[in-house]
Formats: C-alpha cells, structure tokens, sequence
C-alpha cells in the first residue's frame, strides 16, 4: 500500500495542489508505521482524488471543445431516404432522381478517352470467363465476331484504310459506335488500343525471364506473376486469338502468326533492336499461350463427345467404368482429369444444382451476348455472382479432393460426393475452357441435352 | 563468273521493302531470290536478304531489307531507310485499302525518314494472278507513281510474273543516278572516311522526283 500511493498523492499535489494533502503526506512520512484504519481512509481518499482529477481534466478537454460542439445541434426527425451503392461499373446505384444531376451517371473513373489511356481508369465489363477487361475491347470483340470477322482471311494481319480507323477511333474516343465498321477496322483498333496504353500489357514481365520461359508450364507460371489488371488483359486477348487459331482454316492466321501481329503490340521498348529481339521471345510466350489455350478447348471439346457417347441410354444402375485413380484426384485440376474422369449417369445431390448454376452462368451470358452492350449494360450482379459461385464449386471440389485423397481411396466407383465432384470440376474446366462467343450457343444446346439425359 | 565470290562485286546498293501488312512484300523477296512462293508468316521487324546480280555487266551485290508492315514495327523500322537506294511500295491490288495508304502512311515514311533525297522510289502492285478480285486498275496505280515520282510495276510474286523486272527497272534507275552510283560503290564502302566524305559533297541533284 505505502508503496503504491505515494505516487498516486504526489501527482494531484503537483497539478491540483489541492489542500489536505501535505498533512496526509506528513502523516505517512511522520508516523512511518500504518495503522489498518488509516490506511483504509488513505486508501479512499486516494480514490476521491483519482476521481476528482479524471473530473478536472475532463473539464479542461470538455473546455476546449465546447467551442466546435455548441455549433452543431442533436439531429432530429431522422428519416431514411435510399440506399445508395457505388459500383464500379454503374456508377451509383439507388440514388434519389433528384440528385441525379449533381452526379455523372457513370462511374467516375472511366476515362472519356477510348485509346492511351490506362485500362484502371476505364469503365470495365466482365468477359464470360471473368476477366474484366475494358468495355471498350469487348463491345470490338463482338461486333468482329458478329460480323464474321473471325473467318476473314489475314484477320489483323491486315491493316485497315488508315483513314477510316482515324475516324472511327475518333467516334470512340467520343462515346459513340459507329454501325458498318470494316473488321480489319476493328481488329486493327484492338491492337491499337494494346499499343497505345501507358505501358506495355507484358511490361511487368522482366525481359530475361520471358526469354528463358520455353514451356508452356512456364508460360503458364509467369502468366500469374502478372497484376491481376495486365492479367486480365492477356487473358481475354490469349482468348481471343485462340479464337482466331480455332478458325485457321478460314483466316490461314495460325498460332504464329497471331502471336507475330499481337506481341509487338503487348510490349513497349524504346530501343527499336532491343525492341525487336524482345518482341520475338513475346511472341514466343504468346504463341505457347495460344496453343495451350486451343488444346484445352479441342479436349473438352472432345470430352463433350465422350460424355454425350457414353450416355445413350437411361439406366440407372449401368454405370461406365469410371477410371478414378488417386493420381486423377490429387491433379483434379490438371487436363489429364478431364480427358479420365467420366461423368457417371448416378444423379448425385449436388451433381445436378451444379450443373444449373453453370447453365444459368452461361444462359446469363447469351443473355448479355444478345444485347447491345452500350445499351444495355452488363448486369454485374447477376454474372458475376454466378462466376464466383462456379469458382466456389470449384474450391468445394479441390478441397473435397484433397480430403478424398487423405482417405486413400482406391479406385473404384464412388458415392454421390466423390462424383458430383468430378462433375463440378469438369464443368468448371469446360467453362473455363471456352472459347468466348462463338462456341456458347452450341454448348449451351449440349448442355440443355445433358440435362434431359439426365432426367 | 557472277556468282563467284560474294565479296566480288562492283556495287552494293541498299534496297528497302515497305507496305501494308499482307500485301506481300516478303513473298515478292523469296520470289525474288529463291524462285519460290509459300504462305509466309508475319514479318518481324526486318528481314534481310543479300542477292548478287550482273547487270549491265557490272557486279551488284543487293542489300534487301524487308520491313514489317504492322503498324507497330513502323516506329522501329524506321531506322533502316537510312541510306536506302531504292524504296519499293509494295501494295496488293486485290486491296484498295493497302494502295491508299501508299499515299497516307508510306510516302510519308519515306519523307520523314529516308536520309537519301535521291533515292529511287518505286510503286509495286502485287497479286495480280488474282484476276477477279482486282480491286485498283492499273491505270491508277500508274497515275499515284507518276504523282509522286515512282516508277511502276504490276508483279505477282506467286506467279513469278515481273518480280525479276521490279527489281531489275529499279537497279537500272539506280544506276543512272550518278549521287548513288557514287555512294553504292565498292570504293566509298570500303573507306569509311572517304564515304562519309563523299556524302556531304556530293550535291543533291534531284533529278527523278
């Protein structure tokens, strides 16, 4: 007790310097010895003090303060108007009419200017795989399509009337899309816009790395070191020549060639040879890209087969000879799952809500394919929900795999989990997998016939 | 005797390949050189190509550069027009869009970049095996080369039909121009002093555009 409040009655003296005090500290310091009486009053007074100096330096903040809190009075007649949301698609959501002028309608960050400027600062739409990638690229990307643009030989190869891009990109940069443009038009302006961004799509990418990356597994590897922004990009445009790949036959662009007209727009280099001999390894690691991006479609393509063959009739109990082995299950994300793992026909408890979910991801996306996307825009809350409820699947089956996989679980035929599992990841993968427009109708009719199969 | 030695030769003249992407500017050159045609890939930055002829009985070793004709090889490529003797423009004349933009883009290339104010410049119409899908008349073209000082062509390089003449018309005008008979020949190339020497004497004549 002696020990602890000495410090306790010193402080008050120092600051306060109120009365009584002295005497008390004369009395400790004089009687030396306690008396358990006495040391309980010192004990209280003790407490009497420690309160009234909490009370004082109260007072003395609440002095200061008082000038600012006298302005503002209690609110009153509260009332909840609207709720509002910012989205970075749609600018604000539920905002009163009457404060609609006071705010752009779309989202601030998007730039008024279509060409040079940073895809951060753009108004961004989701890709059917999830990328967002400008909207500006995807509304090119569907008129090219929709125009047949992919079958065109020497699709951008050939460089448009120069003229003629001068003028539609200035009609862009306006806000405004024009109707009847040329494709190599627009597939010169797609490359254009990779060329003229702030810096290169592939600038995050150190160049010695890039030139050492000789496997697709690399490619793949250095594809993740890139800032989910230039990650996004180079999705959507591996994509979309993969698409133009898929129609070589037509167009005579094949992986190399797509790859040769791309690469020099994804990187930015001042020096015209260090450029040169760069844009040679771009190629490089954009061409693996390409052929592993159409491989992967040409397999679920052709696993889309297998499934279909193997389902011709609708018993029940005569299951195909499922091929699980632990190794399949360990890489259930790896290609070779997809080409062994076989649907079974047992309709499992979660086998069929999944397949729902992608088909209404996919039938959302024909949704928004059929509209005009500068009309109409992308709803946000439907699709994207819908994207990560898939990837959620997705993440359910890994890690009910790795679980499987604790077990040790031989092959053999597995119970409803284990195969709505592979089911859901096969789903995945083929979502993941498909080429963006083109294939989605056709796939969403085999889709509609799995269904009834499985009915 | 011509192709006896490669370092044999009277002159070496730089000869440069520019056109819209497609039009065949690479299939013209391994026409040209090898007597061969193939679906080429893209051109990357620049091809270059040697190929030693006898014209007129003098030995000439020909530097060809071919350029790639995606726009954004154009800001790199632009550093080999220096001390070019002889420009062609390749367009395809089953395309209009790539003859326009001889005017647009490519002539004016050639204003910003080329150093040699007395180069040869040559206007070159490919694919005309492609009968029915001709898109630009002959006369038209004639009437852009006359316009801006060009000599003319119409060549396939499938067919092989005219590319020797391309080349050879344009190894004949080089010839005649007494500026770049000076600065192409095997002397001024092998003493870089006296080279450097000869270019800021030499006066510019102007003579064909």
């Amino acid at each position: 007790m002696a020990a602890v409040l000495p410090p306790l009655l010193r402080n008050p003296t120092n600051i306060g310097g109120s009365r009584g005090e002295p005497a008390l500290l004369s009395s400790v310091s004089s009687h030396g010895v306690f008396e358990e009486e006495e040391g309980e009053e010192l004990s209280f007074l003790a407490i009497l003090l420690a309160v009234l100096r909490k009370y004082l330096v109260s007072c003395m903040s609440l002095k200061e303060g008082a000038v600012s809190s006298m302005e503002i009075g209690c609110p009153t007649d509260v009332r909840h108007v609207a709720h509002v949301t910012f989205d970075r698609f749609h600018g604000f959501l539920g905002l009163p009419i009457e404060f609609e002028p006071e705010v752009p309608q779309r989202a601030p960050s998007a730039s008024v200017n279509v060409f040079g400027v940073s895809a951060e600062s753009m108004q961004c739409s989701l890709d059917p795989r999830g990328n967002s990638v400008p909207t500006i690229l995807l509304l090119m990307q569907r008129r090219l399509y929709q125009q047949g643009g992919l079958r065109v030989e020497g699709i951008f190869r050939i460089t448009a009337e120069n003229s003629q891009e001068e003028h539609v990109r200035d009609q862009l940069n306006n806000g405004i899309i024009l109707d009847g443009i040329d494709v190599h038009c627009l597939a010169g302006l797609i490359k254009a816009w990779f060329r003229e961004l702030p810096s290169g799509v592939l600038d995050h990418l150190e160049p010695e790395v890039l030139m050492h990356c000789q496997s697709e597994e690399e490619c793949t590897r250095l594809m993740k070191l890139l800032p989910p922004t230039q990650a996004a990009l180079l999705d959507w445009a591996i994509n979309l020549m993969a698409d133009v790949v898929q129609e070589k036959q037509r167009n005579k662009m094949n992986a190399r060639n797509i790859a040769v007209v791309f690469a020099p727009n994804m990187t930015q280099m001042a020096d015209p040879m260090t450029a040169i001999m760069h844009v040679v390894h771009v190629m490089n690691f954009l061409k693996m890209l390409i052929v592993r991006t159409v491989k992967e479609r040409e397999e679920a393509a052709s696993d889309y087969a297998s499934v279909a063959s193997l389902w011709p009739d609708d018993d029940d109990d005569k299951q195909p000879s499922v091929k699980l082995s632990l190794e399949d299950r360990r890489g259930v994300d790896s290609e070779e799952t997809e080409k062994t793992v076989f649907l079974p026909h047992e309709t499992s408890v979660e086998g069929p809500s999944e397949d729902s979910t992608v088909q209404s991801s996919q039938a959302s996306w024909n949704k928004l394919v059929s509209q005009e996307l500068h009309e109409v825009p992308l709803h946000s809350d439907s699709f994207p929900t819908k994207v990560q409820k898939v990837v959620l699947v997705q993440e359910k089956c890994r890690r009910r795999a790795s679980k499987l996989s604790n077990l040790n679980v031989k092959r053999g035929r597995r119970r409803s989990k284990g195969q709505s599992l592979d089911q859901a990841v096969v789903m995945v993968e083929k979502l993941k997998g498909t080429s963006i427009m083109n294939n989605i109708n056709s796939r969403a009719e085999r889709e509609a016939e799995r269904v009834e199969v499985w009915r | 005797m011509a192709s006896a030695n490669q370092g044999d030769f009277d002159y070496l003249f730089k000869l440069l390949l520019i056109g819209d992407s497609g039009v065949g500017k690479s299939s013209l050159l391994l026409s040209f050189t090898s007597n061969t045609f193939d679906d080429l890939s893209p051109t990357i930055g620049v091809d270059f190509k040697v190929k030693m002829v006898t014209i007129g009985g003098k030995k000439l070793k020909l530097a060809l550069w071919d350029t790639a004709g995606q726009e954004r090889f154009r800001t790199l490529t632009n550093a080999y027009y220096r001390g070019a003797h002889g420009i062609i423009m390749v367009y395809d004349v089953t395309r209009r869009d790539t003859f326009t933009n001889l005017s647009d883009i490519w002539a004016k290339e050639i204003e910003l970049y080329s150093t040699n104010q007395d180069c040869i410049k040559m206007v070159v119409g490919n694919k005309v095996d492609k009968l029915n899908a001709r898109a630009v008349t002959k006369k038209e073209g004639i009437d852009f080369a006359r316009e801006c000082g060009c000599l003319f062509l119409e060549c396939s390089a499938k067919t092989q039909s005219n590319v020797e003449r391309c080349f050879e018309e344009l190894v004949l005008k080089i010839l005649e121009t007494p500026s770049l008979l000076a600065e192409g020949s095997t002397g001024v190339k092998k003493n870089i002093f006296s080279q450097s020497q000869q270019r800021t004497d030499s006066p510019p004549p102007g003579s064909c555009c």
